[in-house]
């Protein structure tokens, strides 16, 4: 007999968080919290063009300064691999060559006894530019593009045949921003060597892959290789990746054979970690009169890096919402000098379903109909892409829940902005594949504020078949190893979505 | 940080003197702009002179004029009954101004002589007159939204941040200040200097010398003052444009007017072109309107803040009506 | 920016923090939140901007709340300064009311801000200026969440407002 949560009776109990005491009394510690005897600081320097080359880099100031112990730039910095990602391959390794492919790339860093006398050299270093003409637009001609990076791009039916068999025909072009995750705690690495064991406490959201980013980088194999990140400040998607101030941490350990402590700064958080990217997105819906929609062509464009890769759809929810014959969702990247976007928290889906229920929104204007009658004329009652049905979906008792809260009823239709009056936004989050295997496993989820401990503390007592990722019992050490968690994702043994569509 | 040596001093004439003993000595008070300017790089002083112990703190009120110690913090001001009394546009300015914490630390004389939250003043990657005259100033082509559409050169469009000094502009406030020639009276109408060819002169404090008290008149008691703060968010974020007003009606008719606007200008901007109209005029709506164009007749908008002219003089309508007791 | 000449980079500094003395020799430089999390290890007071904008370095000096990110040590190092940190709120236990408040609102998520939303909820309490959720909102204002636990923490200043007895006064 499979138990499940609802059985169990968790899901709407009040119940404190098993790490709330350490939290409200500063004890939870934090990738910087961690202290090590002989503890040397590090401080990046970040590139101030977008494009070009450094052709001269000026050091022996800062090497001479007041308690540096080493500056490590592209001349000196030792031979590193590219390692994979655990989404997705990871970020070339940083200090490699006299390129700068985008503002704000590392392009040094300064280790001294204090933060203080790092940051002091840092200033002190000279660059000498040769700069090049960066590709900041996305039209830019000379800027390569990249279709369907995340091989998520769908099409069903005959989109072309659907528009030219429309009754009404709505065309529109959105436009979202760039969004930083900025979690509040700066992101953070201290990095200790003993021989060829490395240790770090880390800002990560998946403490497996990092470990893996680290030991393909350098060299080592995943066994010496140790991430410990009990508490991280926040991440929002921005922790899935090793990025390469990661990298730096270690390699200054390794240089200078102290442990070693980087703090991103507020600044560099901006251009060190990843965004969500800017998008333009060209939607066109064809409808019946009635209301009943018969095409949906959605195309994205985003910008990602040169030397970096980023893959996401924008198109993801639009294949499943509705149910509609012909459809074509596409998703491209233009290489840009810009820093390599990641995830952020409903990634591809946030910009794509607001795109979509923004045109959506028009064509019910263009039609006469309300909009949210709209979306329930075309509410697909199975999978539009498989026709599946799926195991369960409430988006309809979402629809009416959110109308009754929203004083739907009352709103007075009109063009034009009036949040009332906008669209229902849903969107949809595909279940992960589950895996299954008979070992015990070991979580390595590290807490974020997610309420993970609190789940793994609070176990069926008929637990499910184990997966990889469900406990047999409580875990005995935190953050270390195995996989990753992100917000987006439910915390297992939670993992049956119980609206398979919701409010994004 | 650039390092530097610290010294505390004990007295007004001991901080006077150690600042004229060293080139390129600053004085350390709250901190909040000094400190955070020295982690940026803009400023690096050889010495840091704490004044913090100075006797240069409380409130005290006179028949006519309030006096307030220059290392009184922002907070101690506004909590003061007088200034919550008889003068609400100081209060108001104060509260719309920074964070409780940063209230609790900041001075008023501090206030006063805080930089511009200009992004690209604050950068050093990026090109500033105010910071290296001659430079260039890389925000009139790029990013200028929250910049400034008076008092603006072709040198700097810096705003100038403080909510506190468009407040004591309007009431015609002085600061008292010592240095090595001795003590004088400034007032503050005539302290700041808008960028014109030589923006990296902001106010005309010598070298040295130190503010040691601000004096505000008070103003009659029928007077209505207030101050409204227009930005982007609710609170804590500074001014996109704001209005500090005092205003004497009697009979429907506006007999004196104070008008001086922030998030707009340079430097405080007091605005007697918008007082010029007011006096003698019937306190209606149409006079504010009129007001407030005088009062922003000289804006010269760039792209990115053009939408500052018609939100400026929206700004000062509401704050006259407010305080004045117009309906909305 | 020209290289400077080494200075003489340590002033003798006494913190006094918890009510615990402590005699440091610290650069000039050096804030009073890296003396805390650097210098005495007491790493519950967080820093999330260094520039004065999140709160989460808040802490007590002389029962007022202020940023530690842009204090200089120096500046308290003549030892009459109380300061107090998340650390030193309470007894042992976490017991003080607003740490207790916060953990029954769930007035977190990553914790990262919250002994900063902590220290000036203690704060706020004794200015007396917990009256309204919209007071609560303003005058913690100054404290930023970026996990959005915002509803819980008013919810939970709320709840210790009414636990603790004095309101015009510090319940530490």
């Amino acid at each position: 007999m499979t138990a499940t949560i609802e059985a169990a009776g968790l899901v709407g109990a009040a119940v404190d968080r098993v790490d709330g005491p350490a939290k409200v009394t500063g004890a939870a510690r934090y990738p910087a919290d961690f202290g090590y005897a002989d503890l040397a600081h590090a401080v990046i320097v970040q590139a101030a063009i977008a494009a070009g080359r450094i052709a001269a880099i000026g050091t022996a100031a800062a090497e001479a300064a007041p308690g540096v112990l080493a500056v490590i730039t592209h001349r000196n910095a030792p031979r590193l691999a590219r390692a994979p990602g655990g989404l997705g391959i990871g970020p070339p390794p940083p200090l490699q060559d006299d390129r700068i492919v985008h503002h704000g790339q590392h392009i040094a860093v300064v280790v001294a006894r204090t933060p203080e006398e790092a940051a002091a050299a840092a200033r002190l270093i000279e660059v000498g530019y040769e700069p090049d003409e960066p590709m900041l637009d996305l039209d830019d001609p000379r800027a390569e593009r990249v279709d369907n990076a995340a091989g998520r791009d769908v099409s069903r039916g005959d989109v072309a045949a659907g528009l030219a068999a429309a009754d009404v025909v709505v065309s529109a072009t959105y436009t979202t921003p760039a969004q930083t995750n900025n979690p509040l705690g700066l992101f953070a690495t201290i990095a200790h060597w003993d021989g060829d064991l490395l240790t770090v406490h880390d800002t990560t959201q998946g403490p497996a892959f990092d470990r893996r980013s680290l030991a393909v980088t350098f060299g080592l194999p995943e066994s010496s290789v140790r991430v410990l990140a009990p508490f991280v400040g926040g991440a929002f998607g921005a922790g899935l990746r090793t990025w390469p101030h990661v990298v730096l941490a270690a390699v200054a350990a390794r240089v200078t054979n102290r442990p070693v402590k980087l703090v991103l700064t507020r600044a560099q958080m901006f251009t060190s970690i990843g965004y969500r990217p800017p998008t333009v997105q060209h939607l066109t819906l064809g409808a019946r009169r009635n209301g009943e929609l018969v095409a949906i062509d959605h195309a994205g464009i985003e910008p990602t890096a040169l030397d970096d890769d980023f893959a996401e759809s924008l198109t993801r929810a639009t294949a499943v919402l509705y149910d509609c014959p012909n459809l074509s969702g596409r998703t491209s990247q233009v290489r840009l000098n810009v820093p390599c976007p990641t995830w952020m928290r409903g990634p591809g889906e946030a910009p794509g379903v607001h795109a979509l229920e923004c045109a959506l929104d028009e064509l019910a204007s263009e039609l006469g109909i309300d909009p949210l009658e709209l979306r329930l004329l075309n509410y697909a009652e199975t999978h539009p892409q498989t026709g599946r049905p799926w195991s369960s979906k409430a988006l309809r008792a979402c629809y009416e829940l959110g109308a009754e809260r929203f004083g739907w009823a009352r709103r007075t239709p009109s063009r034009g902005r009036c949040a009332a009056g906008g669209c229902s936004s849903a969107t949809a989050w595909p279940p992960r594949s589950t895996a299954t295997s008979n070992r015990p496993a070991r979580p390595g989820r590290r807490s974020a504020g997610t309420g993970w401990r609190w789940c793994a503390a609070r176990r069926p007592t008929s637990a499910p078949a184990p997966t990889r990722s469900s406990p047999r019992s409580p875990p005995t050490r935190w953050g270390c190893r195995w996989t990753g968690s992100g917000s987006s994702w439910a915390t297992p043994p939670c993992r049956r979505p119980r609206c398979k569509a919701a409010p994004g | 940080m650039q390092p530097f040596d610290y010294v505390r001093a004990a007295g007004v004439r001991d901080a006077v003197a150690a600042a004229a003993a060293r080139p390129e000595a600053a004085f350390l008070a709250g901190g909040t702009t000094q400190v955070d300017l020295m982690k940026d790089g803009v400023f690096a002083p050889r010495t840091l002179i704490d004044i913090t112990r100075l006797p240069l703190r409380g409130v005290t009120a006179g028949q006519d004029v309030l006096r307030v110690g220059a290392l009184t913090t922002m907070e101690e001001l506004a909590a003061d009954p007088v200034v919550t009394r008889r003068l609400p546009v100081v209060r108001e300015a104060l509260l719309l101004a920074a964070s409780p914490q940063l209230r609790n630390m900041a001075t008023i004389g501090g206030n006063l002589l805080q930089r511009t939250r200009c992004r690209y003043y604050r950068d050093l990657s990026c090109a500033c007159n105010r910071r290296t005259p001659g430079a260039g100033c890389d925000a009139i082509g790029g990013q200028h939204r929250m910049h400034a559409i008076l008092g603006t050169s072709d040198q700097c469009i810096a705003t100038h941040a403080s909510d506190l000094a468009v407040a004591l502009v309007a009431l015609d406030a002085t600061v008292r200040t010592s240095g090595a020639a001795g003590e004088r009276a400034i007032p503050l109408t005539e302290f700041y200097r808008t960028p014109g060819d030589s923006p990296d002169v902001e106010h005309s404090l010598q070298p040295g010398e130190l503010i040691t008290e601000v004096t505000v008149p008070l103003p009659p008691e029928e007077t209505r003052s207030g101050y409204l703060k227009v930005r982007d968010r609710v609170s804590y974020e500074f001014a996109l444009a704001s209005a500090a007003v005092a205003v004497r009606v009697t009979d429907g008719v506006v007999r004196d007017a104070r008008v001086a606007l922030g998030g707009l200008a340079t430097v405080p901007w007091r605005s007697r072109e918008a007082e010029d109209v007011l006096r003698g005029a019937a306190a209606s709506e149409d006079t504010y309107r009129a007001a407030a164009e005088a009062a922003l007749a000289g804006a010269r908008p760039l792209p990115g803040n053009a939408f500052k002219v018609e939100l400026g003089k929206r700004t000062v309508v509401r704050a006259l009506s407010t305080v004045t007791g117009l309906p909305e | 920016m020209r290289h400077r000449r080494v200075w003489n980079v340590e002033l003798p500094i006494t913190l006094r923090v918890n009510g615990v003395v402590h005699e440091l020799h610290l650069d000039p430089r050096v804030t009073l939140l890296d003396a805390l999390r650097e210098r005495l290890g007491l790493t519950g007071t967080k820093k999330g901007c260094d520039q004065g904008a999140c709160g989460a370095c808040t802490v007590l000096a002389d029962g007022k709340r202020v940023l530690s990110c842009l204090t200089l040590a120096a500046t308290c190092g003549d030892g009459e300064r109380e300061i107090t940190t998340i650390e030193g709120l309470a007894g042992d236990g976490g017991d003080h009311p607003v740490q207790r408040a916060f953990v029954a609102c769930d007035a977190f998520q990553c914790g990262f801000c919250t002994p900063g939303q902590i220290m000036s909820a203690v704060a706020l309490l004794a200015e007396g200026r917990a009256g309204s959720d919209a007071e609560i909102r303003e005058f913690m204002s100054g404290n930023i969440c970026r996990c959005g636990a915002y509803p819980n923490i008013v919810a939970a200043i709320r709840q210790a407002a009414g636990e603790v007895r004095e309101p015009g006064r510090a319940a530490v």
